[in-house]
């Protein structure tokens, strides 16, 4: 009973038990000097906080709303309006099949049309970053992690070949280990020059203004990263003759 | 509607809601009804009525929920701002009063957050010691040397100290008398959860107000 007791004294003090509870609580209470001493300091606790009903000096905020009203600072917005449009339809019979359908557009159609631009944490601008699969040097890693490189190519290539890319970070943390940002890099390194490799290998079903953009791009990566040759004899071996004049160029340059 | 800005302001919030039948107002006992149907055909005044009739309870809890005196005003003037914009979605499903309430505490939450946990308490802190000390008298008896401002001060900080979610509950229940089931609506959490919160809060304030409470040493 003391157990269920202590825990039921809150309710006894809220009035919340029945009169059959309340009076078992009673009875224990008289015999169990633990719980008499609880149900005091609770009592006194409710007491303390009823004593700040009331006694307060309120301000009349009345004449202040209603000018605020008629100026017009109650109105909804455009967008409250519209987002409470938007909530009662898709709670509606309609909303959860269109709902289900958006997501099932952005999942299939427009997510993989969506390319990305990778940023690798490298050294200042005139120093390679990416070459390769070769990893950053252990010296420099840590200052690494306060730069940031020319743009790398990422994802795939096929999936993307319409959309200019879009920028993205890729951060080492100060709180990683010099290890594990050298093997990130090494890897978002390893998977731009595939997407290199993969873009020149399907360079023909590039729209023409698209390809001087990553071109463009790829010859400035090729030039930093020291694999403008293993870059050149994939430009030579596509049939496009922009490639084919950067090819000559990067044999120049070597 | 002698004004065009009159017919502007009170427009909107009407005009594109769907009226309510008074049929469905008919069975209301709900004492502000006849206020809130003339404020929602569009009579201002009855809208200050209404603000006039519930800003004490709504500047009191916003009070004890802030902490500050400018915040609370501040937020009793958001409340009743937020209420005649979104006094449509007020069905007479619940009592008026509680609505209010409801409205009350999400300003006070949505102006916690907008100021940052840390600033409101040092501002509340400042506040209740401005009102007066915030810790018991030495030497003397506690209860007897802590009354009127002291005592409302010292609370007031107690209850600033709970957290968010215990604070609202004791405060609704055992300083402005709504039942479990009211304050379950105003909080939209269930009944349950309320009074174990209220349970905590007031387990808490024992704690911490144990100089206040405990009884003396049988004996001594």
């Amino acid at each position: 009973m003391h157990r269920r007791a202590a825990r039921l004294l809150d309710d006894y003090v809220s009035g919340a038990l029945s009169r059959r509870e309340a009076s078992r609580i009673e009875d224990h209470v008289a015999v169990c000097a633990e719980c008499r001493r609880t149900l005091g300091e609770l009592r006194k606790t409710v007491e303390l906080l009823q004593r700040l009903r009331g006694g307060l000096e309120c301000p009349d905020v009345a004449d202040a709303v209603v000018a605020r009203v008629r100026r017009g600072e109650a109105d909804t917005s455009v967008w409250d309006r519209w987002s409470a449009r938007a909530s009662r339809f898709l709670a509606g019979p309609l909303g959860a099949p269109l709902a289900t359908a958006a997501v099932g557009l952005l999942l299939f159609a427009v997510l993989p049309r969506l390319e990305v631009e990778i940023s690798i944490p490298g050294r200042d601008g005139s120093t390679s970053v990416l070459a390769g699969p070769t990893l950053p040097s252990t010296e420099s890693a840590p200052q690494a992690r306060r730069t940031t490189s020319a743009p790398l190519l990422a994802r795939r290539v096929n999936e993307s070949l319409t959309q200019p890319p879009r920028s993205m970070s890729f951060t080492c943390f100060e709180s990683s280990s010099v290890e594990s940002c050298r093997d990130q890099h090494a890897l978002m390194t390893r998977l731009a020059m595939d997407n290199v490799w993969a873009f020149l290998a399907q360079i023909e079903q590039v729209p023409e203004p698209r390809r001087d953009v990553w071109l463009s791009g790829l010859s400035r990566y090729a030039a930093d990263a020291g694999a403008a040759a293993d870059v050149a004899a994939r430009l030579r071996a596509t049939g496009d003759p922009r490639a084919q004049r950067l090819a000559i160029r990067f044999e120049e340059v070597r | 509607m002698s004004h065009p800005r009159m017919a502007a302001v009170t427009h909107p919030l009407f005009d594109r809601t769907r009226s309510i039948p008074d049929a469905e107002l008919a069975g209301s006992a709900d004492p502000d009804r006849e206020l809130v149907v003339r404020w929602r055909r569009g009579e201002l005044d009855a809208f200050a009525a209404l603000v006039r009739r519930h800003q004490r309870r709504v500047f009191g809890l916003l009070l004890r929920m802030l902490g500050n005196r400018e915040e609370a005003e501040d937020a009793t003037q958001d409340t009743f701002l937020n209420l005649h914009r979104h006094g449509h979605r007020f069905r007479f499903e619940s009592r008026f009063s509680t609505f209010v309430y409801r409205v009350a505490v999400n300003a006070a939450l949505n102006r916690r957050r907008s100021l940052g946990r840390r600033r409101s308490q040092v501002e509340a802190f400042t506040e209740a010691q401005s009102i007066g000390q915030l810790a018991p008298a030495a030497g003397s008896d506690p209860e007897a040397s802590l009354l009127g401002d002291r005592l409302r001060a010292r609370l007031t900080s107690e209850l600033l100290a709970l957290p968010e979610a215990l604070r609202a509950p004791v405060i609704l229940f055992d300083i402005e008398g709504l039942s479990y089931g009211e304050i379950s609506e105003v909080l939209e959490v269930a009944e349950g959860t309320v009074k174990s919160r209220i349970h905590r809060a007031r387990q808490a304030l024992r704690a911490r107000l144990r100089d206040l409470v405990a009884a003396p040493e049988s004996g001594s």
